[in-house]
């Protein structure tokens, strides 16, 4: 179900070109080239090290935050030139939604924490209370949660934190959201309902995810993008429709990789 | 095999070298409290809380001395949280980590930081005293103080901001939360403990000082009439009595409880103003 050819038809909501970064001197990503197809559901694997997480952070442009980290290249997001100095990092990243590898809910309650972007974001306040209902029973939480939105947001388990950051991300309606590794720090049964959820949000927005787990590829993915260190950077070595990657890879170390002989 | 044994005794041996070192610690600051307290709170009584000091502070109270050293300690907060808390938010969040400014800025702190007392005082009696022509003020002394704990209330404040994990700040800028609006409501309240206890060690610090007072505040123990007028904190009183007054000493120890009193008040009321606002800002709705 999950593994469908996309079809040719399917258009790329984001495509990279040329894309180099570097950390001060040291190269992370080199003449990086990938389309997005929209409303899909596209996995970067591959070995740590190989530059995923800063492949998804070029494209909200968090690589913004690190010093000396300079990135080169084209990346198009639905028209928006997105390295361009003129870039509105504020429309970008409201588009485009972030869920990290670790949760990172904000030390405030979970009321507070759906409300501050929302606010920022300047949604109508009478909007608010209904987008956070929404949020929430997007993600599963609202049953359990409702009575206790006032609660700080540290006092939820693991798993419901980050179901939470999947909600708060949601809440502003982004057309693409990046995961990092967004189930490898929860337990196997939260991981497994975060896992879920992202797979049934390729109905509305298109989602990358970056993934350490090659079965969790295979289930989720409509597409996937095999990063590799070659010459001291990452780079994409083969990238194509799952079904091709996983049955019929044309690249030897990805087949060796996916068949769990290397990586 | 005889490693086994040998370095189960060196753990017991490190471990009993640590609690003995935390005893000493502890019981020299005890004794010292008891000390102050048995030799002083016998003097301590309402009429010596709220009158003026006569007979050089053999006699009457230090009323007055505990005016002129809250509105000391008072003038010297209003310079230095606000230009320390400002100094760390803009060292942390907005200068370029590595830049030269900030290597200035930084080491500059810490050559303050190490500089006596005593020359903050000339430095305050000439800026202060002299070319602001403040004289002999509590405003003057009350700056001067502020100059001297500046150092203190910018590292502490400084820790505290970077103490906050990279993952909040990468988490809201994803969200494309403002700068302005990551700082007032995820950074400031992680970083409030930090501010707190910097403010309170500078308190600590600029209330324990006589050296650079002498030079600016003066010594005078009437009522003081306003912040340009000269006044005498409790330190200042505490180093007279025991040093210049002969059979001082039973009022030197009492003013001193009296200040170890305070500062203990203070510090417990600050620490639980914080946690409650911290609470309330934690828990409230925008609404």
């Amino acid at each position: 179900m999950t593994n469908s050819e996309p079809s040719a038809a399917t258009e790329n909501v984001v495509t990279i070109d040329d894309l180099s970064v570097s950390y001060g001197e040291a190269p992370a990503l080199r003449d990086v080239r990938l389309g997005v197809p929209r409303q899909q559901v596209t996995a970067i694997v591959g070995p740590s090290g190989c530059g995923k997480s800063t492949f998804l952070s070029v494209l909200n442009r968090l690589t913004d935050l690190v010093p000396g980290c300079h990135v080169s290249g084209r990346v198009d997001f639905d028209g928006i030139d997105v390295l361009s100095h003129n870039c509105d990092l504020f429309a970008l990243r409201r588009r485009v939604g972030m869920v990290f590898q670790k949760p990172n809910p904000f030390a405030l309650s979970i009321r507070r924490n759906l409300e501050l972007p929302l606010r920022e974001h300047r949604a109508a306040a009478t909007e608010i209370e209904g987008i956070i209902e929404r949020s929430l029973r997007d993600v599963g939480l609202w049953d359990e949660i409702k009575d206790r939105l006032n609660d700080s947001a540290l006092k939820l388990s693991g798993g419901q934190q980050q179901r939470l950051c999947l909600a708060r991300a949601l809440s502003l309606n982004p057309e693409l959201l990046l995961c990092d590794e967004p189930c490898s720090a929860l337990d196997p049964l939260s991981g497994e309902i975060v896992e879920d959820l992202i797979s049934r949000l390729r109905e509305r927005i298109t989602v990358l995810i970056v993934t350490h787990n090659l079965a969790q590829a295979r289930r989720l993915a409509d597409k996937v993008a095999v990063f590799w260190q070659q010459n001291s950077a990452g780079t994409v070595i083969e990238s194509g429709p799952a079904k091709q990657i996983f049955e019929r890879p044309q690249n030897d170390i990805t087949s060796a990789y996916v068949a769990g002989s290397r990586g | 095999m005889s490693q086994q044994p040998r370095s189960a005794g060196l753990d017991r041996l490190t471990a009993g070298a640590g609690w003995l070192a935390v005893a000493a610690i502890v019981s020299a600051f005890g004794w010292l409290v008891l000390d102050i307290f048995r030799h002083g709170a016998s003097e301590v009584s309402w009429t010596f809380l709220t009158g003026e000091p006569a007979d050089a502070g053999r006699a009457g109270g230090i009323g007055t001395i505990l005016v002129s050293t809250l509105l000391v300690l008072g003038v010297c907060l209003a310079l230095a949280v606000p230009l320390g808390v400002g100094t760390a938010i803009w060292l942390s969040e907005f200068a370029r980590p590595g830049s030269r400014r900030v290597a200035a800025i930084r080491s500059s702190l810490d050559l303050l930081a190490s500089v006596p007392s005593i020359v903050f005082g000339l430095f305050g009696m000439v800026v202060f005293c002299q070319m602001l022509r403040l004289g002999f003020s509590i405003a003057a002394g009350g700056l001067t103080l502020g100059c001297m704990i500046l150092p203190l209330v910018v590292q502490t404040t400084f820790a505290g901001l970077q103490s906050v994990p990279v993952e909040l700040r990468a988490g809201a800028a994803a969200l494309a939360i403002s700068r302005e609006s990551t700082l007032r409501h995820l950074l400031l309240p992680a970083a409030l403990h930090g501010v707190v206890v910097g403010v309170m060690l500078g308190l600590g610090r600029a209330a324990a000082e006589t050296a650079a007072l002498i030079f600016t505040s003066g010594y005078v123990t009437r009522m003081p009439e306003s912040l340009f007028d000269s006044g005498r904190t409790a330190s200042v009183h505490i180093y007279d009595l025991a040093m210049n007054v002969p059979r001082g000493e039973a009022r030197a120890y009492a003013t001193a409880a009296v200040l170890l009193l305070a500062l203990l008040l203070i510090s417990v009321a600050a620490t639980v103003l914080a946690d409650r606002w911290l609470q309330r800002q934690t828990a409230r709705s925008f609404r």
